[in-house]
């Protein structure tokens, strides 16, 4: 057991300093979403104060027609109105040109065919790749002109608006904010927890067998009075430690993540539920229960394959396909419908994508939570058995 | 002591392997070492001639543990390597050609790393590392990172690794091969005190000038198989011809005409 405890901390120290591995295990999950979350929400930020600094810019075409249209939005703040020529080229230039935000047309005899009830229409011209929230705002306000055309329709004929909506609908959705906060973000969490456990052990573990055959030094390690199982131990904690490491750093990304998303404001009191419930003994036990097991699994079988390989390359290429196959059934938990039950309990990693869900939401059932404790386990002993074979087996450790 | 008795060693080829041996090879096992018996003394350098691929490497690392013999049985200061691994390992000094050392840690760190695998106490550890860095020159570079080294500076590094624990067998695999005469130099001398110093010490080499430097004892061993162990004196006064080199040609061929 000591010297488990020497090869563990001199494969740590290793770890530690190869700048590579430190990068994908560390570095890369605890930075990737931030990153990625900060430029996209602040250009998302960008284009929302453009639209607010500039307002809306709208043309009408000098039909004759506007002057109702033009009243109505000349009570609306943010909005400046210009007259253009009702040249339909000379109107595309305008909004392609970004002069122009959008102009309205509306055809001759529009008024007319208003007042008496005949068929009629008009046109707005505008561009959906300018800016999102512009579009929006353009579509906004011809819907509510409509509105305030039903509305003075309606009071001509002495008719309430009611009639066009006897009655109001109230939905009130009984999931607590942590319920809903948990099936959406509970989902992604277990999905981050599983790839970059995985990412976190696979260069550690081809580092610590595979390249440690290939450069010689696995022999001078088993010359010393260390038993295998001592070496074989030593490296498995330090790989399942750097898988672990990596997973935690990926949530606490994402955690920051959804704070710059949010951005301090709106609503984060769901958010804050679910952190709050995350952080009851009982959760942060029900997870590592289950989270525990899998970092096990995963380290002994990266461990496993990079015993087996005769170079770090060899063994690269043949736990990236591994990769692949714990990918798919990680997403398949993310999707709706699937839930933890008798017989999702024993698919690996899939029990763990939905298990942690709704640990997170708060809605797991005690029979499939303990059933998935249970298989995990076995997956993590066998695997762990199979993979110190590999390490006893003479074959395995003079291959190179 | 090292005590080898009628020690085998038979791989299992795989499929690839099997069809690598070409056309004319039969059944999956090739005997890498096929029953050989000899006996190193404390005080004594024991000498394993032979050409690559004859079962040298094989042998040295079933006397290591890394390795177990498919047959037979080897005692070294009498533990069975098979039995009670650890205490053989720990009487143990094992050094090869490529200096096996981690780049990422310093001579600091990697000897202390050895040395608790040693099970040595920290005060012995401490003073047996000084009295070797200072033997060795490695002070002066002792704390910067192995990566970096010339190969001559990690030969002295990793020669520190090997005796740190003061080992009773010290065990040479091709030690000189890949070095330049410095680096070379500085083993021949570890194998020179090491003798001095009353420890068993086995080598292998197929280099005749070594042979011919430090053997006490002497085997050669060809195919896997010995066809010769006896000491270098009786060796020297037996040939028939005029160098070592053509001596060894002509045993290794006079074992062939009476295997075929």
């Amino acid at each position: 057991m000591r010297h488990t405890l020497t090869i563990f901390r001199k494969e740590l120290k290793e770890i530690l300093r190869d700048r590579r591995t430190l990068t994908v295990m560390l570095v890369i999950p605890l930075l990737i979403y931030p990153v990625l979350f900060a430029g996209i929400s602040s250009f998302v930020q960008g284009q929302e104060e453009k639209a607010d600094k500039e307002g809306l810019r709208v043309g009408l075409a000098d039909t004759g027609e506007q002057e109702g249209f033009s009243v109505f939005i000349d009570g609306i703040p943010g909005i400046q109105q210009t007259l253009v020529s009702t040249d339909t080229a000379a109107i595309r230039q305008l909004i392609q040109g970004d002069s122009l935000d959008v102009v309205f047309y509306f055809p001759e005899g529009y008024t007319q065919a208003l007042d008496s009830l005949q068929a009629t229409g008009y046109r707005y011209y505008f561009t959906s790749t300018n800016n999102e929230f512009k579009t929006n705002q353009i579509n906004t306000l011809s819907s509510s002109y409509q509105e305030h055309l039903t509305g003075l329709k309606l009071s001509e004929l002495s008719v309430s608006p009611r009639i066009l909506q006897p009655a109001d609908a109230e939905a009130i959705n009984l999931a607590s904010q942590r319920e809903q906060f948990g099936s959406v973000i509970g989902g992604i969490i277990p999905y981050f927890f599983i790839i970059f456990c995985l990412i976190g052990c696979m260069y550690p573990a081809m580092d610590l067998a595979a390249g440690e055959k290939e450069r010689g030094t696995l022999e001078t390690l088993l010359v010393a009075p260390a038993t295998r199982m001592d070496i074989y131990l030593g490296k498995f904690l330090a790989v399942a430690l750097s898988g672990f490491i990596s997973a935690m750093a990926a949530i606490i990304g994402i955690l920051i993540a959804s704070r710059i998303i949010s951005n301090g404001e709106g609503d984060m009191s769901g958010m804050m539920e679910m952190l709050n419930g995350l952080l009851e003994p009982l959760s942060v036990l029900s997870l590592l229960g289950i989270l525990l097991p899998l970092n096990a699994f995963f380290a002994a079988i990266t461990l496993m394959i990079s015993i087996y390989a005769r170079s770090f390359k060899e063994a690269q290429s043949m736990i990236t396909p591994l990769m692949i196959v714990c990918i798919f059934p990680a997403i398949f938990g993310m999707l709706p419908g699937v839930e933890l039950n008798m017989t999702t309990a024993l698919v690996p990693i899939l029990n763990v994508s939905l298990g942690a869900k709704e640990i997170i939401a708060g809605t797991i059932q005690p029979g499939p939570l303990a059933l998935t404790y249970i298989s995990l386990i076995a997956y993590a002993v066998v695997a762990l058995m199979v993979s110190v074979r590999f390490f006893n087996d003479e074959k395995n450790i003079m291959k190179g | 002591m090292i005590r080898v008795s009628n020690v085998s060693k038979t791989f299992t080829l795989s499929r690839k392997q099997q069809k690598e041996m070409g056309a004319d090879f039969q059944g999956k096992t090739v005997h890498a070492v096929d029953d050989i018996s000899f006996h190193c003394q404390p005080g004594r350098i024991f000498t394993l001639l032979g050409p690559n691929g004859a079962g040298k490497t094989t042998t040295l690392r079933m006397i290591a543990t890394i390795l177990k013999p498919s047959s037979g049985e080897i005692l070294v200061s009498g533990y069975n390597t098979v039995s009670s691994g650890a205490e053989v390992r720990r009487r143990l000094g094992f050094l090869t050609g490529g200096t096996g050392l981690y780049d990422r840690l310093t001579p600091n760190e990697l000897i202390d790393y050895f040395g608790k695998l040693n099970s040595m106490d920290a005060r012995e550890l401490a003073k047996r590392k000084d009295e070797l860095f200072t033997l060795l020159g490695i002070h002066e570079f002792a704390n910067r990172r192995i990566g970096r080294f010339s190969t001559g500076m990690k030969q002295k590094v990793s020669i520190a690794r090997t005796v740190i624990h003061d080992p009773e067998v010290v065990v040479f695999d091709e030690p000189t091969s890949g070095l330049d005469v410095i680096a070379a130099k500085s083993i021949i001398d570890l194998i020179r005190n090491s003798k001095l110093q009353g420890k068993t010490v086995i080598f292998s080499t197929h280099i005749m000038s070594e042979v011919n430097m430090l053997s006490d004892d002497l085997a050669i061993i060809h195919k896997g198989k010995m066809i010769y162990n006896n000491t270098f004196e009786q060796f020297k006064s037996g040939m028939q011809e005029a160098t070592l080199e053509d001596e060894f040609i002509r045993i290794a061929a006079a074992h062939d005409t009476i295997n075929v």
